[in-house]
């Protein structure tokens, strides 16, 4: 049979042209399904990349939704795979008379997941450096996306990443709750205008990653280090980087810059409803002279610090006055309306609902990528202590050339984006 | 010497003085200048060699030192002068710097400093570099070699293309082969295409891969048919990094502005037995090649049941362009089958142009119930003040859209829709009236107050509920007389009911406390019966002093309905102003009802978070956990203890593990306090003790493992708080 013709899991249609006139296209599950759980053709089945923290933590939110089926998981660490397996399989073995459910497979290598022509979506929590490799190579076969923050390691990942989404049709969320949840105040206050137009941003955030050398160590029974690596330049294991530790390493991460600012910088560029516009034109490192802070400046002279917010981690100045206004309680939120997530259950029931409805969720990839490049300027001009230009349609450092290779790295082979 | 020599000897040293005017510093001080950390002086092209050359000398013997420690000061500093030296305007720095980490690439150099200067030349070098890089391609170590492979990659001289080509022809194995490729791949060097397309027809499937990947990235149409002849060529991973790299150089083409080559490409692709995933990907390029001519390629892609060309063809279908796409594709709806209409009718409401209302309004009506439903969020998005009657009529109805049509109605965003849902308020259908009330509330349009007053008061006590709903959610402060009159007024108990939760919500958007509470406590003044104890409710909740004052007034009426409102008031006081009052209720009130809502009052307010110390609020819940007669409000203090991270509330559960009724709470409580408070030498013993006594108590396995823990780590605190012998 050819793929034409196989039978797919999620066939929207689900009944043959014959009786496709009358045949409805949403049955209730209660209807179909066992014990309120909708019929297996209008579940979503996924598979679950990076079991860590926050990979087992979206895992087991996913699974929270009724019409999610984990399917897979994998990790290169078999404890981690071991554990979650055996977490799904429970989950499952719960709902079922007999107590045992094993329909969970496990795996070491992403490629094996997103090959499945059974699965329709994939959650990654791994490491940043992993997050574009898995999830452009999951969108190329055909799956959805949902990725935890930071959502990429480079400004050109991320680029792809929209790119590949576009091109195949996919729905890809990025993964940073509190854009939407922490900040609703700030959101509600500035979108109703209170601030009046807009000057300056103030975001307080972490720093930037940077080189972390340790000494090797011996690889753990069940650990392939040289996947955990995958595409970074090859290091010898040491503990201080796995489990958990590897966000202070530029060669995995951007850092705090990056891991809270997909959440602060997330929210302020949210409010300040500059998320879909384009990114700043300037990047200024602190110099204790004209920048006190990490600034950024937009084409339409609006600008951004890092650093400086005075009550939480965001704050807005405006023609009109500032928000939060500084020593006075806050204002009860005005009822301003703004499209927020589409479904329900959080941002992992946005994604279930885009996933359904082939709408775009919330933590659109273009959004979060956005984002990530405003974190990213902030690194490079860090790293390298120099002010720079940002061309924000082509996504290039403007008149330094050597500062603009940061704009991407090279894969360590066999690896390619 | 003739006078002549002399003068030319002078000159010479004056040249070679020039602009140092002493000899080169020691390496330290050079760091310092080249790092930007103080000013350097001009220098000549050969003096910076120079400089940059003592400066790595020095740095070298610890840069492979297999200790990290060792290696690390260096390591850092020659990156911080790579960035200094790359600066824009100093090219003479950055070539001198690429220039002496080039030459120090060789075997005697360990590699891990090898490895760590070619990752500086992969961010600062050209030309001069490239013939130390390709050297390093053939390097012993592995870990130099790729890295040497990355840094040629980076280099923006076009010989590091040649490097690399080079590379290829005499490379010994596949992997290194298709490594090299990659590499070549991502340079997008016109100069590589012959290279590309030779080594697009090799045998070796990861060889061919990352060279048709190579051909794609280039986007030269050259590429076409050597990636095409990949197409079906060996493993499936191949043939998908084939399609891939046909569909890279397909999009490439169009944004080049070659559609036309572009169109063929990807309705070959469409022609072929691909997989899913490739139909999509050429689905969506015949949308943004083809535009809206090739509406019937994309409308004919959706007879495939795959879904995951459904969502395909809605992003083709969003991407299309030419005139009249709109009108084009929203012609297609009706006629069209129901699975069909959804796909197009997703697409029009993305597209966002509300040229496609009326294909949205029409299909409202359609026979099959997702298309229906799709429709009416739909118009949510597209909708205008003309589509709130259909809106509200849906709404109206009991049906799988229902729901869908309330959030349409709060989401439509354009001129006139709340001035038409207040129209639709002022209509004789009851159930359309409600759903205009929802949209208003749902919407948040406080200029809806005046007509919400008034239907507040209205024959229907289905419409006088939805307002006073309404009211609380979007009425602002100045509202609140106006609401405590229908409250007063009404004799129906629901509407009072509901009249007094919208005086709660109003009141409590204005942070003025005092000033909140004026015109409830006004209105008290003379209400009596039902009213009066309604009022007395929303004083409580709303809080304030004077509202306090009333309501401690009202404890001393004659009336045993109005104390019992009084009491009940005070029991749900937003804050700890109320906590004497009701602690007294508790110890002498004259019923268990009141004792137990005024405890129960008390140890709620006493968990309200605020600044106060953790030690005071721990004596108030003790107080509390004192005062309850009964196990469950007892419970409720211990509850309160486990929130508060301070000696005394340990204190205070770890009695309670000896009462039945009370030992899983005070088991839970204890292990809560204790995790937070171990740390303290002077709470350690006191947590080692209770832990003991939870692990002996418990049955709860993971509670016992918790207290273990906590146990461990206070008896290491004990071990370290002890004076060494």
């Amino acid at each position: 049979m050819s793929t034409r013709q196989a039978v797919r899991r999620r066939d929207f249609l689900r009944v043959s042209a014959a009786v496709a006139a009358t045949a409805p296209y949403v049955v209730p599950g209660t209807a179909l399904g066992q014990g309120g759980r909708p019929a297996p053709s209008d579940r979503i089945t996924m598979g679950f990349i990076g079991l860590g923290g926050m990979g087992s933590g979206d895992m087991g939110g996913l699974l929270g939704f009724p019409e999610v089926q984990g399917v897979a998981v994998c990790d290169v660490d078999y404890s981690a795979r071991s554990r979650a397996k055996q977490g799904v399989e429970g989950r499952y073995a719960q709902q079922k008379a007999s107590g045992v459910y094993k329909g969970c497979d496990d795996y070491g290598d992403f490629r094996e997941v997103v090959t499945r022509p059974d699965i329709d979506a994939i959650s990654c929590g791994t490491p940043d450096h992993w997050h574009a490799l898995i999830t452009v190579t999951a969108m190329k076969n055909g799956k959805d996306v949902f990725c935890q923050k930071p959502e990429t390691l480079t400004i050109r990942e991320g680029r792809i990443m929209v790119e590949t989404a576009r091109r195949y049709g996919r729905v890809f969320s990025g993964g940073s709750q509190r854009v939407w949840e922490d900040y609703n105040w700030y959101h509600r206050v500035m979108w109703s205008g209170a601030a009046g137009k807009l000057q300056e941003v103030f975001i307080n955030i972490g720093g930037p990653s940077g080189e972390m050398l340790l000494p090797a160590e011996p690889v753990p029974e069940g650990l392939d280090w040289d996947m955990w690596l995958g595409p970074a330049p090859w290091r010898p294991y040491n503990k201080g980087y796995h489990p958990f530790n590897w966000r202070g390493c530029r060669d995995f991460s951007g850092g705090g810059m990056t891991d809270w600012g997909a959440h602060h910088v997330g929210g302020g560029l949210f409010a300040a409803q500059l998320h879909d516009k384009p990114v700043p034109i300037e990047v200024h490192p602190p110099d204790n002279k004209e920048f006190k802070h990490l600034t950024y400046i937009y084409a339409d002279g609006v600008r951004l610090y890092l650093g400086g917010a005075w009550d939480g981690p965001l704050g807005f100045k405006g023609d009109l006055g500032e928000v939060p206004e500084r020593g006075k309680p806050r204002i009860p939120p005005p009822p301003t309306y703004i499209q927020g997530y589409k479904g329900r259950g959080g941002i992992l029931g946005d994604f279930i609902h885009c996933v359904k409805t082939r709408e775009r969720p919330f933590r659109d990839i273009e959004l979060a990528h956005r984002t990530m490049v405003t974190c990213h300027l902030a690194n490079i001009a860090f790293w390298s202590g120099r002010s720079f230009k940002f061309d924000p349609v082509k996504e290039e450092i403007v008149g330094d050339p050597e500062l603009n290779r940061w704009v991407d790295r090279p894969y360590r082979a066999p690896w390619t984006l | 010497m003739r006078p002549h020599c002399i003068a030319i000897l002078a000159l010479t040293i004056t040249v070679w003085a020039a602009p140092l005017g002493a000899a080169e510093p020691e390496a330290a001080e050079l760091t310092k200048e080249f790092t930007g950390e103080k000013p350097a002086p001009e220098r000549t092209p050969e003096q910076l060699e120079a400089a940059y050359a003592k400066m790595l000398d020095a740095l070298m013997p610890d840069m492979g030192n297999e200790d990290p420690n060792k290696r690390s000061g260096p390591t850092r500093t020659i990156e911080r002068i790579a960035f200094q030296a790359s600066r824009p305007g100093a090219e003479a720095d950055r070539a001198a710097c690429s220039k002496a980490l080039a030459a120090r690439l060789g075997p005697d150099v360990p590699p891990l400093a090898r490895a760590w200067l070619i990752r500086m030349l992969e961010r600062i070098g050209r030309a001069e570099a490239v013939a130390a890089l390709e050297a390093a391609l053939a390097d012993k170590d592995e870990n130099v070699r790729e890295s040497a492979r990355r840094a040629l990659q980076k280099n923006s001289a076009k010989e590091a293309t040649l490097a690399l080509i080079k590379a290829v022809a005499t490379s010994d194995t596949p992997p290194w082969r298709a490594a090299l490729l990659n590499a070549i791949a991502e340079r997008r060097d016109p100069a590589a295409l012959d290279t590309l397309v030779k080594e697009a027809a090799s045998d070796h499937d990861g060889v061919r891969t990352a060279a048709v990947l190579g051909l794609g990235k280039l986007g030269d149409k050259a590429g076409a048919a050597p990636i095409a002849a990949a197409l079906a060529k060996g493993s499936p991973a191949a043939k998908q990094a084939a399609v891939d790299a046909y569909l890279m150089l397909a999009d490439a083409l169009t944004a080049a502005g070659d559609k036309r080559t572009a169109l063929g490409l990807y309705k070959k692709l469409i022609a072929t037995d691909a997989p899913p995933f490739a139909r999509c990907g050429a689905i969506v390029g015949i949308a943004r090649a083809g535009g809206v001519d090739e509406l019937p390629a994309i409308l004919a892609a959706l007879a495939d049941p795959d879904a995951t060309l459904q969502g395909a063809c809605v992003e083709a279908l969003c991407r299309l362009e030419g005139e009249n796409a709109t009108a084009a594709i929203a012609a297609r709806v009706e006629g069209a089958r129901p699975a069909v209409k959804l796909v197009l009718l997703q697409a029009l409401a993305r597209r966002g142009d509300k040229a496609a209302l009326p294909a949205f309004v029409a299909a409202v009506e359609d026979a099959d119930p997702a298309v229906r439903d799709q429709a009416v969020r739909g118009l949510g998005i597209l909708g205008d003040a003309e589509v709130v009657p259909l809106l509200l009529r849906v709404a109206a109805q009991a049906s799988a859209a229902q729901e869908t049509a309330r959030r349409s109605l709060e989401s439509v965003r354009a001129d006139g829709v709340d001035k038409a849902l207040l129209a639709a308020l002022e209509g004789q259908d009851l159930k359309l009236r409600a759903e205009a009330i929802r949209g208003l509330a749902a919407r948040r349009f406080a200029g809806a107050t005046p007509a919400l007053l008034k239907a507040a008061e209205d024959p229907d006590g289905g419409i006088r509920a939805e307002a006073l709903k309404a009211l609380g959610a979007l009425a602002p402060t100045e509202a609140i007389p106006a609401v405590a009159a229908v409250l007063v007024k009404t004799q129906d108990d629901g509407t009072r009911n509901e009249a007094k939760e919208a005086l709660v919500n109003i009141a409590r958007r204005d942070l003025d406390v005092e000033k909140r509470s004026e015109a409830v406590l006004k209105a008290l003044e003379t209400a009596s019966g039902p009213a009066r104890l309604s009022l007395l409710n929303v004083a409580g909740r709303i809080g304030g002093d004077k509202s306090l004052a009333a309501v401690r007034a009202a404890l001393k009426d004659q009336d045993e309905k109005v104390k019992d409102a009084a009491i009940r008031a005070l029991a749900e006081w937003p804050d700890t102003a109320a906590a004497p009052d009701l602690l007294e209720i508790a110890r002498t009130a004259a019923t268990e009802t009141h004792q137990v809502l005024a405890i129960r009052g008390y140890i709620r307010v006493c968990r309200i978070q605020s600044n106060r110390p953790a030690a005071e609020t721990a004596k108030m819940l003790i107080v509390g956990l004192e005062t309850a007669k009964r196990p469950d409000e007892k419970r409720q203090a211990i509850s309160g203890l486990a929130e508060t991270r301070d000696l005394t509330a340990l204190q205070a559960v770890v009695p309670c593990l000896e009462v039945e009724a009370l030992k899983e709470e005070a088991a839970h409580a204890a292990v809560r306090i204790g995790r937070d408070i171990w740390n303290h030498a002077a709470n350690a013993e006191a947590v080692k003790a209770a832990m003991q006594k939870v692990i002996e108590i418990t049955k709860d396995d993971r509670l016992r493992k918790q207290a273990q823990e906590t146990l461990d780590r206070a008896q290491q605190k004990l071990k370290e708080a002890k004076p060494a012998k």
